[in-house]
C-alpha cells in the first residue's frame, strides 16, 4: 500500500507538471515576473516625458531675488509627495517669449514671474500650460514666503545672531514614562507593518490555490467514476493522503519556481541599477542593518521563525484536509465551489483581522482569534511582529491545529470513504453524520 | 472460486441487499440481473472491496476481499470510469500500475489488446477524442489489462455496434475458456442467455430467482408453442390452459399455463389443414425476468 501511495503521488505530480497548461503558465511567469520587477526600467527604456525634469524659468522683475529664491527653494523641506522633478533656471528670455514657447510646444515647463508691488512687497505669478502639481505649488509658495520674511527681517534692525535664533528650530525633548519602551523595537515594529502584506498575501493566494486544486482533483476522479477503479486498488485513506501530498508538493514546486523567476528578475534589476537588490528599490540597507544589530531581533527571529513556519505548514495541511473532505461530499465542481464558501470566509476573516490588527492594538477579540485554527496562520504571525502576542500564543495555535488535524484524520476519512462513492445529494448530511459514527 | 455467503448490506436503515448467496467457479459466467436499484451495484462494490458489507462473507479463492485480493479483480462499470483527459496509453499505465503491473508489462499487454480490439492507432490519442464505442473498447481493455481471475462486466455492450458486440462476445468467451470467473450484468436478456450458465435475479435487494439457466427454464411451468397454419386466434384463446396468443408475421405464439396443456392445443391443430409448424419451446429469459420482477414489485 505504501508503494501504491508513492505511485499515486508520483503519478499525480507527473500528470500536473506534464501538462501544456503548466508549461505555458510557467513560460508566461518566467517572462512576466522579471518584467514586473524591472517595469520602471522598461518604461524608461522606451522613453517619454518623465525623463526630463520640469524647468521653472524664473523671470525676476526685481533683478535681485533669483539667487536668494533659488537657495531658499533648495533648502525648503517638504514631505516628498510631489512626483515632479524640478530644475530652476534664471530666465534669459522675456516672459512673453517664454509663454509663447510653452504654449507652442504644449510644454510642462513653468514660468515663475517674481515681482514687487508699490510697497516693495513680493508678488508672484505662476504660468503653465496645464495645471501644476499641488505639492510643487506649495513648495514654491513656501519658498516665496520665506524669501519675503527674509527681506523684511533684513530691512529691520535685527542682528545676525538674533536672526539665527529666530530661525533656529525648537527642540522637542520627548520624555517617555514607560521604562520598557525601546525605540529600536518600535522602529522594527514599523518595519514589520510594512512586511505584513508581503507575508499574508502569498499565504492567502497559496491557500486558495490548494483548496481549489484539491477540489478539482477529487471531483474529476469522482465525476468520471474512475474513483471506483482507483478505490478498488487502494484504500480511501491512501487515496486521500495521496491527494493532500500531491497538491501540496505541487504548490511547493510552483512556489519555488516563482521564487527562482523572482530571483532572476531581482538579479537583472541589480545589474541594471548597478546597486544591491534592496538599494535598487530605494531601501536603506545600512539603516535596517543598524536597526537589526541594535536590537534582539535576530535572536527573536531564530526562536519564533521555526514556530511560525510550523504553524503555516500545519494550517495548509488543515485547509487541505477540510477541502478534501468537502470535495468528497460534492457531486460536481459547481457543488464544490458552493461548499468551499465557508473555507473562503475563514481565510477572509484571517486576512481582514490581520490587516485590521494595527488599528486595534491589544484587542482581546483579535488576540483570541489569533489562536483559532484556520485563522491563526494569517493573524498570529502578524500579531507576533506587532508584539501583541508572544510565543506562547503561537504554541497554543500549533497545539490546537494538531488537534484539529487529528480529528480530521479520525473522522474526516470516514466521511471521505462514504462521500467519494456517493453520487446523490439526497440526505447527504444524514449519510455523512452516520459515516462519522462508523469505524474505519 | 468466488463465494458470496449470506451477505447483507444496510445503508443506515435502508436494506440494499438481503442475505445474498451465490458462488462462481473458474471458467463460469454468472448472470446477476435486476432492474435499476435492485442492489446490483452495491453487490459489485462489496465484491470489489469498495463497500463494507453489514453481514456475511465474500471470499475469492478462499481469501476474504481486501486490497491484497482486489488486484485480481477486473471491473467494467456501467458508466464510463475513464480519466478522459489522459491518452489511452497514459490511462493504461495508471490503472495497470495501480493493479500492481510493471510499466513494461502494461505496455506489452496494451499493445496486444489494442490490436485485438482493432484500435492500435488510438494508443496516443486522448480518450475524450474517441467515439463512444471506442471509449467502451478502451474501458473493456482497462478491465482485463491485468488478466484478472474475476471479471465483473456491468453492461459491457453499451454503445457498441453489432460487429463490435460480436468481437466483445468472442473475447469474453476466451476469458471464460481460460478459466476466468465472470459476473455478467445486462438488461439485454438475449445476451445473458447467450453467456450465462447460472444466474440470479435481484428485486429490491432480495433474491427472487437463482440457479442454472437450463434448470430455471425447465422448471418454469409456462411454455410457448409456435404455430404456422390455418388457425384462428379466437379459437386458440378458447382452449383450456391457453394464457395468451400473439401473432408475429405468419406465426402464432401461444403461451400455455404448463406443459400438460400442450396436448389440448395439439388436439385443436389436428383438426386444421395446412399446418406447417408446431414447435413447443421453453420460455425466453426475458419472459421469466419480466414475470418474476413484476410479481415481486406487485407484492
Amino acid at each position: 500500500m505504501k508503494n501504491k501511495l508513492m505511485f499515486l503521488i508520483g503519478e499525480g505530480l507527473k500528470r500536473k507538471i506534464n501538462t501544456k497548461t503548466f508549461k505555458i503558465v510557467n513560460i508566461i511567469l518566467i517572462l512576466a515576473i522579471p518584467i514586473l520587477i524591472n517595469i520602471d526600467s522598461i518604461i524608461k527604456m522606451f522613453g517619454g516625458d518623465f525623463e526630463e525634469s520640469t524647468k521653472i524659468y524664473i523671470v525676476d522683475d526685481t533683478n535681485s531675488l533669483y539667487e536668494s529664491f533659488a537657495n531658499i527653494y533648495e533648502e525648503t523641506e517638504t514631505i516628498s509627495l510631489s512626483q515632479t522633478e524640478v530644475k530652476l533656471i534664471k530666465a534669459e528670455k522675456t516672459r512673453e517669449e517664454l509663454e509663447n514657447e510653452i504654449k507652442d510646444e504644449e510644454s510642462k515647463n513653468i514660468i515663475l514671474n517674481i515681482q514687487t508691488d508699490t510697497e516693495n512687497i513680493i508678488n508672484a505669478e505662476l504660468i503653465s500650460y496645464e495645471d501644476i502639481d499641488q505639492f510643487l505649488k506649495q513648495k514654491i509658495s513656501s519658498a516665496l514666503n520665506t524669501l519675503r520674511m527674509n527681506i523684511a527681517i533684513q530691512e529691520s534692525s535685527i542682528s545676525i545672531e538674533e536672526l539665527e535664533n529666530i530661525y533656529k528650530s525648537v527642540e522637542i525633548n520627548n520624555v517617555i514614562l514607560n521604562t520598557e519602551y525601546d525605540e529600536t523595537a518600535e522602529n522594527i515594529k514599523t518595519f514589520g507593518y510594512a512586511l505584513i502584506p508581503i507575508f499574508i498575501v502569498p499565504f492567502f493566494i497559496i491557500t486558495i490555490f490548494v483548496i481549489q486544486m484539491i477540489g478539482a482533483e477529487i471531483n474529476e476522479e469522482k465525476t468520471s467514476k474512475s474513483m471506483e477503479i482507483i478505490i478498488s486498488s487502494v484504500s480511501p485513506n491512501t487515496h486521500f493522503i495521496s491527494k493532500m501530498v500531491t497538491v501540496n508538493v505541487f504548490v511547493i514546486i510552483q512556489s519555488l519556481l516563482i521564487l527562482i523567476y523572482s530571483a532572476i528578475g531581482l538579479f537583472i534589476r541589480s545589474k541594471v541599477h548597478g546597486a544591491g537588490i534592496l538599494e535598487s528599490f530605494g531601501i536603506n540597507v545600512g539603516q535596517i542593518g543598524e536597526m537589526i544589530s541594535g536590537s534582539n531581533l535576530l535572536q527573536e527571529v531564530i526562536v519564533s521563525l521555526p514556530l511560525v513556519v510550523i504553524l503555516l505548514i500545519l494550517s495548509i495541511v488543515a485547509y487541505s484536509l477540510l477541502a478534501g473532505i468537502l470535495a468528497s461530499m460534492t457531486t460536481s465542481i459547481e457543488d464544490y465551489q458552493q461548499l468551499q464558501t465557508p473555507l473562503m470566509i475563514l481565510i477572509m476573516v484571517g486576512y481582514y483581522l490581520a490587516l485590521m490588527a494595527s488599528s486595534f492594538e491589544n484587542s482581546t477579540f483579535i488576540t483570541i482569534f489569533s489562536v483559532v485554527p484556520f485563522i491563526s496562520a494569517l493573524l498570529a504571525p502578524v500579531l507576533l511582529i506587532m508584539g501583541q502576542i508572544g510565543l506562547i500564543e503561537i504554541i497554543i495555535s500549533i497545539v490546537l491545529l494538531i488537534i484539529v488535524i487529528a480529528l480530521f484524520f479520525r473522522y474526516g476519512t470516514r466521511i471521505y470513504k462514504v462521500g467519494i462513492l456517493n453520487y446523490s445529494t439526497s440526505k447527504l448530511w444524514t449519510k455523512l453524520f452516520k459515516a462519522i459514527k462508523e469505524k474505519n | 472460486m468466488l463465494k458470496v455467503e449470506n451477505v447483507t448490506k444496510y445503508y443506515g436503515d435502508f436494506l440494499a441487499v438481503k442475505n445474498l448467496n451465490f458462488s462462481i467457479n473458474e471458467g463460469e459466467i454468472f448472470g446477476l440481473l435486476g432492474i435499476n436499484g435492485a442492489g446490483k451495484t452495491t453487490t459489485f462494490r462489496m465484491i470489489t472491496g469498495l463497500l463494507d458489507k453489514t453481514n456475511g462473507e465474500i471470499t475469492l479463492n478462499g481469501k476474504p476481499i481486501d486490497y491484497t485480493v482486489t488486484d485480481k479483480i477486473g471491473f467494467l462499470t456501467e458508466e464510463r470510469s475513464l480519466l478522459t483527459k489522459l491518452t489511452v496509453k497514459e490511462q493504461a499505465l495508471f490503472y495497470g500500475q495501480l493493479k500492481g503491473m510493471t510499466k513494461k508489462k502494461v505496455e506489452s499487454e496494451l499493445d496486444k489488446l489494442l490490436k485485438r480490439f482493432h484500435i492500435t492507432e488510438y494508443k496516443d490519442r486522448k480518450i475524450k477524442e474517441l467515439s463512444k464505442g471506442n471509449q467502451q473498447k478502451v474501458q473493456f481493455i482497462m478491465s482485463i489489462l491485468h488478466d484478472p481471475s474475476l471479471l465483473i462486466l456491468d453492461e459491457p455492450f453499451s454503445g457498441l455496434d453489432p460487429i463490435n458486440i460480436e468481437l466483445f462476445k468472442q473475447v469474453i468467451l476466451e476469458y471464460k475458456n481460460n478459466g476466468s470467473m465472470i459476473i455478467f450484468s445486462s438488461h439485454r436478456m438475449d445476451h445473458v442467455e447467450y453467456f450465462c450458465e447460472k444466474l440470479l435475479i435481484l428485486v429490491k435487494g432480495e433474491t427472487v430467482l437463482e440457479g442454472k439457466l437450463k434448470d430455471i427454464k425447465h422448471d418454469y411451468k409456462k411454455k410457448n408453442i409456435k404455430i404456422i397454419g390455418d388457425v384462428k386466434k379466437e379459437e386458440l384463446l378458447k382452449i383450456n390452459g391457453v394464457l395468451k396468443v400473439e401473432k408475429s408475421g405468419q406465426e402464432y405464439i401461444v403461451s400455455v399455463k404448463e406443459k400438460n396443456y400442450v396436448k389440448d392445443v395439439f388436439d385443436y391443430i389436428k383438426t386444421k389443414k395446412n399446418v406447417e409448424k408446431f414447435v413447443v419451446e421453453e420460455p425466453t429469459l426475458n419472459e421469466i425476468f419480466i414475470e418474476k420482477v413484476g410479481e415481486s414489485y406487485e407484492k
